[in-house]
């Protein structure tokens, strides 16, 4: 019997200070907290790798509908995008909840150590998913005017970029039948016009980050941001926000396989879900006091430490 | 309908209840996880059992069927979301979007059935 299948006050209080953790450092810096919650539960408490994934999943959909509700209030989640990119996402989560639950979990140990020493590399490199205003401003060129747009482009009937800066509140907008738009940047106090370019790099980036969603039970932001960023010229505000949307419907497609066959144990996930919740609300609102370098070094470095360790469980399992 | 309603683009009404949708489902149930743990810890009954998405009721004590179900609601919030978004996109008539809607659900349909058949 695994130490998760007895969960009394003190582990349920241990899962959430796991929660708590990962959820603070995920939001500080912007990437889900699966990384941290798979391994520690694998680890740390014992967990059947497949058991820990679908409570990974669990913590990824409580992160993505917190974190997503809020940007999509700001209006500046493009759901349009989000969608569109999702069709290959889902379908990648569907075959790698699959796929995990037919092979050996030791191989999916392996593909894990890989994935979060590739992680603390990009994590290293020092690119704040969330990025700043300055980079917003860098990639795309704000408009100064309601004047420069064409008049279907301005929003048509209901208004469209006029209003961004009109309203005030109303922060974000989608062209019809399409994958382009436009938000206000609250920082230089002007709309910000955008359209989505290489679809084919999202949909190839996004399949293989929903293959890793469902085979690790971790959100996969920390490819779908770039993705849309740097291959699809989104708005770095745009693609968080999207990606924060689309981690929560990605880890669903998974998470459906997962919970369906039985890996779902409520009593141990309850308390990683609350605590994740909780540590992602004040990541979000105390990550301003520690600076990203130093958020930085702490994730690589656990994330390398994790890696190291589930290397050596993957060729310990493997009799090697 | 007021006027400064009327002039609302749909991209921020459907962001809108995109928001409403994802916080109410996240404070639903998070507040079954809660109540769930607390009632489940108070019981003295420690085995963490697992349960089936289609039979959250089949949980053994009354603390893990507040536990399940509330699993469940987080599970499906997201799904929520997403028809939330095709309707307002049916709404809109954007048909192209509504067919790639329909597509992301079509494959959520199918990450159940694939679960439900093994």
């Amino acid at each position: 019997m695994g130490l998760h299948e007895q969960v009394g006050l003190g582990i349920a209080a241990g899962l959430a200070a796991l929660g708590i953790f990962a959820g603070w450092l995920g939001a500080a810096i912007g990437i889900g907290g699966g990384v941290i919650v798979v391994p520690a539960l694998v680890l740390g408490s014992g967990f059947d790798t497949e058991v820990a994934v679908a409570t990974s999943l669990i913590a990824v959909v409580a992160t993505s509908a917190a974190a997503g509700s809020a940007y999509a209030g700001a209006g500046q989640t493009n759901l349009r995008l989000a969608l569109a990119l999702e069709i290959a996402t889902t379908v990648g989560g569907l075959v790698g909840g699959v796929v995990a639950v037919l092979i050996a979990p030791t191989a999916i140990d392996a593909v894990f150590a890989v994935v979060m020493l590739l992680t603390a590399a990009l994590v290293l490199r020092g690119r704040d998913e969330h990025g700043s205003a300055e980079e917003a401003d860098k990639s795309e060129p704000a408009l100064s005017s309601q004047a420069s747009l064409p008049a279907a482009e301005a929003g048509g009937p209901a208004g469209g970029v006029a209003q961004l800066v009109a309203t005030g509140k109303r922060v974000g907008w989608e062209e019809r039948g399409s994958l382009g738009g436009a938000y206000l940047d609250q920082a230089t106090g002007s709309p910000v016009r955008y359209r989505a370019v290489r679809l084919w790099i999202g949909w190839s980036v996004s399949l293989l980050a929903g293959m890793l969603s469902g085979l690790l039970g971790v959100g996969g932001g920390f490819l779908k941001v770039p993705a849309m960023h740097l291959g699809m010229k989104v708005p770095i505000k745009v693609s968080a926000a999207t990606s924060n949307f689309m981690i929560g419907v990605t880890a669903i497609a998974s998470l459906f396989v997962y919970f369906a066959r039985g890996y779902v144990l409520p009593l141990a996930a309850a308390p990683v879900a609350l605590g994740i919740a909780l540590g992602a609300y004040a990541g979000a609102r105390s990550s301003q006091r520690v600076s990203a370098a130093t958020l930085r070094r702490i994730l690589a470095a656990v994330l390398v430490l994790v890696a190291v360790q589930m290397g050596l469980k993957a060729v310990g399992g493997l009799g090697v | 309908m007021s006027d400064a309603g009327r002039a609302q683009p749909a991209g921020p009404r459907t962001n809108t209840a995109v928001k409403v949708v994802l916080r109410s489902g996240l404070g639903l149930s998070l507040s079954l996880l809660a109540v769930g743990l607390v009632v489940q810890l108070a019981s003295g009954h420690h085995r963490a059992d697992r349960v089936r998405m289609f039979a959250p009721l089949a949980a053994p004590t009354a603390g893990e069927k507040i536990l399940a179900v509330g699993t469940l609601v987080l599970a499906l919030t997201p799904a929520v979301g997403v028809l939330t978004v095709v309707a307002s996109w049916v709404r809109e008539g954007d048909r192209v979007f509504v067919g790639v809607g329909a597509a992301v659900i079509a494959v959520l349909g199918a990450a159940v059935a694939v679960g439900a058949l093994h």
